[in-house]
Order: C-alpha cells, then structure tokens, then sequence
C-alpha cells in the first residue's frame, strides 16, 4: 500500500502541468492503484472513466435517405423507391409482394408457399434454366424472405449490372405462370426444418407445432401432405403479383432517370391485379395457458409458448414494442445469465399491418433444462404483467435506445438497406408515414404504457407452451440445481 | 507471474505522449476501390495497440471491431473451449460496470476463488479415483466424487450469492441503451475461432465514446461473474451447434483427421469432456497473456476521423500498461502431410453426404487467394452434374475456409439417398482430377473472378463487413494484404489452378468423409446413457 501511495504522489506531481492521463490516477476509484484480484497477475487498472449511465451524448444526427425524392411510380403501376448513390459500385434490387398465408383464402392454403418455391426454382427446366444462367451471368444469388403478409427477393449486383438485375426479377414475377403438372404434384411439407441447431424464426418446429394446438388460428402452416390446386396458385398470383402491387427497391450506384426508363419498358402492358388483396381477418379466441408435448428423438429441447393476438391498435404499438423488448432482455438474463439454461431466448411480435398474429417466445436447451426453461420464461411474463411490478432502472431507456437508435436506424443504414426497408412497408403499410413517425412513437412511451401494454398482451394466462424434442429422455431428466420436471408441467402430448 | 506496475519511464512516456503524440505512428496506406475517403489510417500507440481507421461519413455510425490473437489454436489439452468460454466471461462486467457494490463483491469474489482452489486439490487428490479408462462413455456425465460434489455446490452458492450485487448483462444493455448494431445473432457481439476473439458493435458516431470506455475496462477489468452459468450457456451452444449430436462428431472427427497433431484443427467450441476441466485459475492466466493492448486491434469504419479515433484510444486503451509479447502457440507451422488418403466413414445414421477435404495454404501464403477461385470453379463444376432438376444432390458447396493455418479445401456434397454417395463422390473426385487434367472452363472462371469480386465491392460498401475484414487479416496476418488478396483473384489463372490442384489436391492430401441414412452397423456400439451434465 506504502509503495502505492508514493507512486500516485509522484504522477501527481508530474501532472501538475497538462495531461488528463495524470490527473486521471489523481482521482479516487473504485480501483486501488496496484490492486489485483485473486488469481490475476495483471493488476487492475485504476481510472477516472464516467460510468456509462453519466455519459450525455449529443442527439443522433442520422438521417435516412428521403423516401419521397425516391419513389417513382411506372405507367403500368409498379412503384419503386430509387436511392441512387454516387460511386457505389453496388446495387441491391428488392422486390416486395403482398404475398403469404395472410392473403391466402380458405380455398388458398399452401398456395403462397408454392408461388415463392416456384419463384426461386421454376419448375419448367427450361425456365429453370435460363435463371440459373442469368444469376450466372451476374455472379449473383436470390435471397428469399417470406412472413405472414410480404415476400421479399433481393440480390445484389455490380452496379455495371444493374438493369439486367432489375430485368430479371421483374421477369421472374411477371413471367411467373402455373405448370399444372407441378402444382398436381405439389404437396405442402412439414412447415419446419429437420435439423433444428438453434433457436430460429424460420422453419423452427415449436411455433409450427404451436401454430397448430392453437386450433382456430388461421394463419398456421397448412398439414403436410396437402395438395394445392392451379386455381388456388392462379387466384393468389393473380392478386399479388402484379405491378400495382409490387414495389421495388433500388439503392446504390445506379441513375434514376436511367431506372426510371428501364422500369417503364420491363412493365409496359403489365396487366394490374383488378381483385382485392383481400388479407385474412383474424379470427382471436382467447387460449388457456397449457403445455404440449411433442415426440422427437432427433432434436434436444426446443420450446415455443405464446398466444394469438388480434389487431393492436396504432396507439399501442410502440408501447408492446418497448415492452417486449424489455421482457425479451429479461428472459435472456433469467434463463441465460443468471442460470445457464438456453443459449438464446427471443419474444416475437407479430409483424403484419394490423399487428395481429402469433406471439410467441422461442427458446430451448439440453434436457434437463427444458422444464426449468418453461417455468422460469413464464415466471417472467408473471412479472412483467403484474401491475404492481414497476419497470427496473434504465429499462424503459433502453427499449427505446434499443429500437430508435439500434433497429430503426439499421433498417435505414445506407441507402441499400433503406431502398428496401421502403419498399417492404410500402406494401405493409400502404406507405413509409408509420415508419417515419416511429422514433416520435417510441420517444413518447411511458412507463405506465408499458406496463398497460404488458397487462393486456403479456398475460401468463394465455401462454400455450410446446415442447419438442425426446420425451422419454426430457421426462427423465432432472437439473442439479432447479430440478423441476417435465411431468409436473401436465403436459398434453400431442401426435403432430 | 509476479504483479506488474506503472513505473517512473512509463510515466515519462505517457506525459510525452498526452503532450505531443510522440510514440504514435500513423501510416496512411491506400485500399483501393473503397468508397468515400478512402484511406486506412494506421496508428501504434506506445503500449502497441493499434488502430485501423476508415473514414466513411456518409452514414452518422461507427463500426467498430476489435481482435485479440487468441482462439481454440493456444489451447492446451484438457481445456479445449477455453478460449470461447473467456470470450463470454468478458462480458459479465468489470470492476466498474455490471455490479451495484465492487467492494462488497471483493470478500465474495475471493471465496470463490479459494473454493475453487480447493476444488482443485481435490481433483488432483481424486484423480485416480476419477480417471474412467473407459473407450466409450457419456461425455456429458462427468466423473465426480462426494468432496467434490460439496466443493461444486459450494461454488454455486457463492455464485448466487455474488448475483445480489449484479447488474446482469450490464455492458450489452449500455450499447443498446445507444443505439447498438451487431453483426451477431448469439447476444453476446463476439466470436471466437482458431486464431482469434472478436467483439464488434456498431454505433452512433455520437456514442462511439462508449466503445472505447468499455472495451478498455473490458481488457484490464474484467471480472468474471457468474462462471458456473455460463459453463453451461457454453456447453448449449456447443451441443447445439449441429442440431445433433452425432453430426458434431462427424464434424470434429474430419476435422481432427486435418492435422491430427495441430492445434489449428480442434474444434473451436472444444470438447464437451473437457468443459468439466474448466477452471478460473487457467482461464485468468489465458485473459491476463492475451488480453493485453499489444495484443490487440481494433478497426473502426465510419463517421470517425483518425484524429478523434487517436484522441479515445489514448484517453481509454492508452492508459493500460503493455504486456509481454504473448507465446507463439499458434504460430506453429503445418505437421507433414499423412502421405496417404484418409477416409472416415461414420457408422451413426446422419444425412446422406460425402465430404472431400484438403489442407491448403494460410491466408499470407502466395497461393492461398487462387484457392477461393478454384472454390467457386469446383461448386460450379459439381452443381451442374449433380444439382439442379433432376441431380441426385440435394446441396452443393465447396468452400476455402479462410481462418486457421493450414487452412482447407471442402466440398461437401448431400443427397437423398446413401446408393447415389459412391457416384457421388466419384463425380467430385473426377472434377478435381479435370483441375490436374488441365480442363478449366474459362467461362466458369470469369464468372468465378466475377463473384468473388462483387463479394469485395459488398465487403468495402458495408462498415462492419470491412472492419471485420481488416482485423481478421490483421490477425492472421497483415491488414495492408487484405486489398492485394482481394485483388488477386482477378489475377487467378487456369494455368494457376491447375498447378494448385497438382500440387495440393493430391491423393496424400486428401480426406474424404461420409455419413449415410442407414450405416452398416458399427462394430461396436458407442452408446452411452445420457445422465445429468453436472
């Protein structure tokens, strides 16, 4: 300690001139100067740093690219929004359609599925061929992205390429016809991926397994093994892909004079849908907190709890979106941090126009850690529903830094990411005025709005909870510390 | 190691420093073709933490990536996955951050270690009694005795004990609070492979000051909380890495018959046996080595200037003392080549695939940038004799992994049915004997150039993407090579694939793995009751 003090009298002395790296060992610490903690042999470091809560950041200067000089609309009706930058040497062209289960009649079932299988792999060789050779030529791949209510297809290109890039995809759509034959053999498959490795939003076998204990609700996978029929394909594509219902995007190094002629010549005599989307209309029933259980030795644990939800009105969304981030951040410590159960816990919103469809909260570990999963996830959504919880310190500025500043911005980083991100809520929405206005949305929530949100979707009551994985050996399964057992959940085992 | 500490010449320099800049040293190398200013600015401080800067203010945030020169390839046997683990252990706060009371934690924090001491001398006691001398067994049941059964609860409980003082996830909450970005979907930002751990958040430009703050305290201060949870959240990545397990081990087999004596080859997340030969004693050793400034790198890509970037790394990473230059584990170079083919054919039923491997060179090495030519010219080739409408594969890849010296060259091709795997791998074996034969189709080589060059343009048009890039090649080997690499593979010819293909994909270089549906029976089971993992 002697030798310590001396040392600090020293720099202090040094200091008396100029540098703050001096000044800095001056200061008092939680960190004695030579201090060391057990079994480290680098002592810590002594400092004056601010602790992050006492940092005032000036306001984010961001910007987003302006969506309105950006959009252009063609005579057969197709819009897009063009964010040309110069020097890019990049382009990304996206293509959103109104196109999934959420437009699909009862009639319809699998038929959204189908048209975007038959996008990416048409099933006429021919046709199958000339897209492999034009994404050879470009040196380029499709990305697909499916929800309730968009599809996307994007690819990026070399901005010498651009309009054979844009050519192709307005060709794939346009282009786009029904091989009876396909569709006779076609046959809608499981809905979720074989080889679960993670925690997924797509193709994870618990929402699907979910999606189908809740009964009534509408917009789950269809069985498996059903049939689609050419009329149901042509019905839908009928609606969806046509040019008054598509909108691109296209952001980098191209011209938008140029684009804007490309566009007029690719749509010209484009037929425009004449039918109404017409988007399903939730049917909610409210469900009872119970737990499936579902057979399958090839996975280890996986789990989906949630419940449907209807339409949520404007007023309510940003406060349930500050609110599931905050449960979301919750659940990771409960279940991750604090006791090693899963690796990752994610709260899913609904992502549609109207904000109905499934919520849900995805997760899942080893087998012993499966029921303790459940009642801990649960033990959370209690907590964040009990009115007389109150939000902890710096949770409700987080949300919102979290979404403001983390997601919103990202979504609009760059005018690739942002000539998409148009594009996808313009056929969401109608528009980009909601994406606009969320920062204001988000800002103005209180806390008192969180936990009205959280009260009226978050309730434990409603969760249904699936469990997947071998039950025989889960059932078995006790953890050392939290031994809480897959039986004493009253499980109901379903044959799905 | 004894204790350092700040000495009177470190003293004199660093008032040098705060007064002029001198010690700094700031090269401002050309990348060619990125976007906007285009520069790399490198800066040394004193201590030799280095600074890579890109200047890109079209977009008001900052990526910003650092790298640490440590993987799985410093791992010593017994603590395979040690080095993942200290990537999570990082980030459960420091002495400043993630705690409501520092002092009240210390008397707790010193138990712990004591306990775990003592749990220590107890397995070496035990050690005999331990050993199983078994072929197979579960690896998720370990070995234990009663005194070490009281010593491991007794951990638990300080642990739970030291939670009433924590503020979880306290670092990741604050860049969120921010404006956080990661290039991740596990919600810790980092990664850990063969030759390195990296962090990287992107930013506000007006927060970035954050970074520095906590990156610094995270390289001196960390202090790690909540160990034995995380052992766990470790070994559920690790189990669930490929879904099933058998696949994990199909895996980690074709990866030990790569170099089965070079550390480059163990399995980056570990072995599962060895998570229950963790401890905090070596992991500490492992952070105080590597977790030092000279050690490090960090690349920011953004709205930043290098003189701004200059200013927080002297006010943050500045302060910390240099640490000595840390072993050349990893610089090993590759064992010889077996100097025959190796075949691993796996007996648990998995998918249908053939997997054919071959050790190439490292990144720095002149032949390695021609490898992600012939890559793409290799799928290509195999796609279209065995994919598409009507092709027994179901998916076609051939990669050239980039991290880890020696590298590899994979294709890896599955199908529905375990009769199509012998044509199956004699198709890929022929398209790799066509590269020896001198038949490179020209076209499929412009368009592999082609490829790989808009994978460039897309790297150099995103921040994270080439931050990430230039740590990487600063780890493995130079960031001034990333650009030349790039460049090389417009200079990649027929005539250079071919003589790579003679010289590399040869018969005693080579590996070929296969998993089937319906294995033939295994000669001996290797089945094991699943037991409790702890």
């Amino acid at each position: 300690v002697r030798r310590a003090t001396s040392r600090r009298l020293i720099v202090c002395f040094g200091a008396g001139a100029v540098t703050a790296v001096i000044l800095a060992a001056c200061q008092s610490s939680a960190t004695g100067v030579g201090e060391t903690l057990p079994g480290r042999s680098r002592p810590l470091l002594a400092n004056d740093w601010p602790h992050p809560r006492d940092y005032k950041f000036a306001a984010s200067k961001f910007v987003p690219p302006d969506p309105r000089s950006a959009l252009i609309a063609t005579k057969s009706g197709l819009r897009a929004y063009v964010i040309p930058t110069a020097g890019e040497s990049v382009v990304r062209i996206t293509a959103a359609v109104p196109l999934g289960r959420f437009y699909e009649q009862a009639d319809e079932a699998g038929a959204s599925a189908f048209i975007t299988h038959a996008l990416m792999q048409p099933t006429a060789k021919r046709s199958a061929e000339e897209q492999t050779a034009r994404l050879e030529a470009l040196a380029t791949r499709l990305e697909l992205e499916e929800s309730l209510d968009v599809a996307t297809v994007t690819l990026d290109v070399l901005a010498e390429d651009w309009h054979d890039g844009v050519a192709l995809l307005i060709d794939m759509l346009r282009r786009f016809s029904v091989d009876d034959a396909a569709a006779m053999a076609y046959k809608t498959g499981s809905g979720y991926a074989r080889e679960t490795a993670r925690v997924e939003l797509v193709g994870f076998r618990p929402t699907i397994e979910l999606e189908r204990v809740l009964g009534n609700y509408s917009l789950a996978a269809p069985k498996p093994g059903m049939g689609v029929s050419a009329a149901a394909v042509r019905s839908l594509s009928a609606r969806s892909l046509r040019p008054n219902r598509i909108v691109l995007g296209i952001g980098g190094g191209v011209q938008r004079t140029a684009v804007e002629t490309v566009l007029d010549d690719l749509t010209r005599g484009w037929e425009p849908a004449t039918e109404p989307l017409r988007p399903t209309n939730l049917d909610v029933t409210r469900s009872s907190a119970a737990v499936y259980a579902v057979d399958d030795p090839s996975v280890e644990g996986w789990i989906a709890m949630g419940h449907v939800v209807g339409a949520v009105p404007d007023a309510e969304r940003a406060p349930l979106a500050v609110a599931a981030d905050i449960l979301n951040t919750r659940l990771n410590i409960a279940a991750r941090e604090i006791r090693g159960l899963a690796n990752r816990t994610i709260l899913v919103l609904p992502d549609t126009a109207t904000g109905a469809g499934l919520l849900q909260i995805l997760t899942g570990g080893r087998f012993e850690a499966v029921a303790p999963l459940v009642k801990f996830s649960l033990d959370e959504v209690t907590k964040i529903h009990d009115a007389a919880q109150p939000l902890g310190d710096g949770e409700l500025e987080r949300g919102k830094g979290a979404i403001v500043l983390g997601q919103w911005q990202t979504a609009l980083d760059g005018v690739r990411e942002a000539s998409a991100t148009y594009a996808v809520e313009t056929v969401r929405y109608g528009g980009i005025d909601r994406l606009m206005k969320w920062p204001a949305s988000v800002q103005q929530v209180t806390a008192e709005q969180v936990k009205a949100a959280a009260l009226k979707y978050l309730d434990p009551a409603d969760m249904v909870t699936v469990v997947v994985g071998p039950l025989e050996q889960i059932r078995r399964a006790r953890h050392p510390r939290w031994p809480i057992t897959l039986d004493g959940l009253n499980p109901r085992l379903t044959t799905h | 190691m004894k204790p350092r500490s700040v000495t009177l010449p470190a003293i004199v320099l660093a008032l040098l420093l705060a007064a002029g800049g001198a010690g700094f040293v700031e090269p401002r190398l050309s990348l060619p073709g990125v976007a906007a200013a285009a520069d790399v600015v490198e800066i040394a401080l004193a201590n030799g933490f280095r600074l890579l800067i890109v200047e890109d203010h079209r977009v008001p945030r900052v990526a910003a990536s650092i790298w640490y020169r440590v993987g799985s390839a410093a791992e010593a046997p017994t603590e395979h996955g040690m080095v993942h683990f200290l990537e999570h252990m990082v980030h459960q706060g420091t002495t400043s951050v993630g705690t409501t009371n520092f002092d009240a934690e210390k008397p707790l924090l010193r138990d712990i270690y004591e306990t775990e001491q003592r749990l220590l001398k107890q397995v070496a006691a035990d050690r005999k009694r331990l050993r199983e001398r078994n072929v197979f067994y579960d690896e998720l049941a370990w070995p234990t005795t009663p005194e070490i059964d009281v010593l491991r609860k007794r951990l638990y409980e300080l642990e739970d004990k030291d939670s009433q003082y924590r503020e979880f996830w306290a670092e990741y909450n604050w860049y969120h609070r921010y404006g956080f970005r990661g290039r991740h979907t596990d919600p810790v930002p980092a990664t850990t492979s063969k030759e390195q751990i990296e962090i990287d958040i992107d930013l506000p430009a007006e927060a970035i000051e954050l970074f520095f703050r906590l990156e610094a305290d995270r390289m001196v201060n960390a202090v790690f909380r909540g160990w034995e949870a995380q052992r766990f959240t470790l070994l559920e990545q690790r189990l669930n890495r490929q879904g099933r397990r058998a696949t994990r081990f199909d895996y980690e087999a074709l990866e030990s018959l790569t170099g089965p004596a070079h550390p480059a080859n163990h399995p980056s997340g570990g072995h599962i046996r060895d998570f229950v030969s963790f401890n905090r004693e070596r992991m500490l050793r492992i952070y105080d080595t590597y977790f030092v400034p000279n050690n490090a790198t960090l690349a920011l890509v953004g709205d930043i200037t290098p003189a701004q970037a200059r200013s927080l790394a002297e006010r943050y990473f500045g302060r910390i003392s240099r640490g000595d230059e840390p072993p050349p584990r990893m610089d090993l170079e590759s064992e010889p080549p077996p100097g025959g083919s190796i075949r691993l054919d796996w007996v648990e039923p998995l998918s249908s695939r053939v997997l054919v491997r071959y050790r190439i060179p490292a990144v720095g090495h002149p032949d390695r940038p021609a490898f992600d030519v012939m890559a793409l010219v290799l799928k290509e080739t195999l796609k279209k004799q065995l994919g598409g409408v009507g092709g027994v594969a179901t998916s076609v890849d051939v990669s050239a992994q980039r991290r880890g010296s020696p590298a590899a060259l994979t294709l890896d091709v599955s199908s529905r049915r375990d009769e199509d795997l012998s044509r199956i791998e004699t198709v890929m074996l022929t398209a790799v004997d066509d590269l020896r034969q001198k038949r490179v189709d020209a076209a499929a080589l412009a368009r592999a150039r082609k490829t790989l060059r808009l994978q460039w343009k897309e790297i150099r048009a995103d921040r994270g993407s080439l931050a990430f890039e230039l740590g990487s090649f600063e780890v493995m080997d130079s960031w001034t090579t990333l650009a030349p690499y790039m460049a090389a593979h417009e200079r990649a010819s027929a005539e250079d694939l071919q003589r790579l293909a003679a010289q590399y994909l040869v018969a005693g270089n080579q590996i070929i793995g296969t998993t089937r549906r319906n294995p033939q029976p295994a000669a001996s089971e290797r089945k094991a009751t699943r037991a409790s993992s702890d």
